[in-house]
């Protein structure tokens, strides 16, 4: 399995330990709310359901202790009846987010391909600023004698002396801009939650983004998210063992 | 190696907490780098919030979607553990639960804990047969499996437990044995009454 090409062993994964994938745009300036109701409106047939959110920063003056709303916007979202499927646009951003069961980079990406050039026009083909594609996986790992040995499974991990052994929780952040490709990554695992009564769990984050001079053509957009496709599978078989591909298979 | 910069990561649509620390830190009296993820809980001044009508205030079927929303949202930590199928099931098995055209307004939502607990249960004890669903009084989830004349009867609990009742016909007259137990000795206290017959497929 080795020799074969990332792409090709990336799709062998039968249970994939994706927990959410997410393709998303930020616009250089803010769409007006009547733009991104209408982005909504133009996918709403795709998806069941709708919702509606208000956004707000919030600002807070600690010598007068009052605390001001700001910038409130409206993000608009829709999903599939099993909340799987997401599109979701407000005035700074966009994206398309498939939760688990991930069914593979075809069925996603084709779904997001076929929707961006709808809404781009809709929303007035605005400029991007950033593109990102983030892929959060979860990794289970069995406990044995209360241990929870995540090193099998993971190959990127925090080189430390026995002293701190075992350790009782972990958190790590990689970034990393590759300069040939203007590409950059932010990598992250960090023990989370279990979910599974006998096993332990961490998170393995990867999010490659292009936030210098990104295309804001909707077919240069989509052939810029395939690169970063190719560097986030050459990133996660990096980071995983063999043991983990068994486990995933 | 340079010093962290700060780079906004991609949206996701329900960020994962990571596991708390167990123990409080020694305070420092300038933080000089706090990762945003594990933040304690509450005000944060850069991050957006989202302004929400509290739940109870909202119509009924924008109550039903989002109980539907968190039980679902959280299937999605754990799918890969679950048969598509299963998972299929269950949700429509909720969705039913829910339907805002049958539903009193003195029910109540299904108790994600209790949900949690019988996904939970599935997972760990490899559960083939599919049960069906009904929605307890206080929210909580109650499985039914039937073999013949033996019904195994299984209300999920908070907190992985399991309340249960079993119901036989043996050749010396009918039978009715119940209990509590914690999630993961399920297959242990029912292995008396064959709990294979309700939990595998043949």
């Amino acid at each position: 399995m080795h020799n074969m090409p990332v792409d090709d062993r990336h799709q062998l994964y039968a249970r994939p330990p994706i927990v959410e994938a997410v393709f998303e745009l930020r616009f250089a300036s803010p769409v007006s709310e009547n733009r991104s109701q209408r982005a909504c409106d133009r996918l709403a047939k795709e998806y069941t359901k709708s919702s509606v959110k208000k956004l707000a920063d919030v600002k807070v003056d600690f010598n007068t202790q009052q605390a001001t709303f700001v910038n409130t916007h409206t993000n608009f979202q829709l999903s599939s009846s099993d909340l799987a499927d997401i599109y979701a646009v407000s005035a700074n951003s966009m994206l398309w987010a498939r939760r688990a069961p991930y069914e593979g980079w075809e069925k996603f990406s084709s779904k997001f391909g076929a929707e961006l050039p709808q809404v781009m026009k809709v929303l007035g083909d605005p400029q991007i600023a950033r593109i990102g594609l983030r892929y959060v996986n979860r990794i289970d790992v069995r406990l044995d004698n209360e241990l929870a040995h995540y090193e099998d499974f993971l190959k990127f991990r925090i080189q430390h002396d026995d002293i701190l052994d075992p350790a009782t929780s972990f958190q790590w952040t990689l970034v990393k801009e590759f300069t040939d490709t203007g590409l950059k990554v932010l990598v992250q695992s960090a023990s989370v939650e279990p979910e599974i009564p006998g096993y332990a769990a961490f998170s393995f984050d990867i999010d490659v983004f292009c936030d210098s001079n990104p295309p804001s053509k909707a077919i240069d957009i989509l052939l810029r998210v395939k690169e970063m496709r190719v560097l986030k599978n050459k990133i996660f078989e990096a980071g995983i063992t063999d043991k983990a591909r068994e486990y995933y298979s | 190696m340079q010093a962290l910069p700060i780079f906004e990561p991609s949206e996701v649509t329900k960020p994962e907490r990571v596991q708390a620390l167990r123990f409080e830190k020694t305070s420092d009296s300038v933080p000089v780098l706090e990762f945003p993820r594990v933040r304690k809980e509450g005000f944060s001044p850069w991050q957006n919030y989202f302004i929400d009508q509290p739940l109870k205030d909202r119509s009924v079927e924008e109550q039903l979607f989002a109980a539907l929303a968190d039980a679902k949202i959280w299937t999605s930590k754990i799918a890969m553990h679950l048969d598509p199928d299963t998972r299929k099931r269950l949700f429509s098995q909720l969705d039913v639960l829910h339907d805002a055209e049958e539903w009193d307004a003195r029910d109540k939502v299904v108790n994600l804990e209790s949900y949690k607990s019988l996904v939970r249960a599935i997972i760990h004890h490899s559960i083939d047969c599919r049960p069906s669903l009904a929605l307890m009084p206080s929210g909580n989830l109650l499985a039914q499996w039937k073999d013949n004349q033996a019904i195994l009867t299984v209300e999920f609990l908070t907190g992985n437990r399991a309340r249960w009742l079993v119901q036989n016909h043996t050749a010396d007259g009918p039978e009715r044995v119940s209990g509590t137990s914690p999630l993961e000795r399920l297959r242990i206290v029912l292995a008396p009454y064959s709990a294979e017959r309700w939990f595998d497929a043949r």
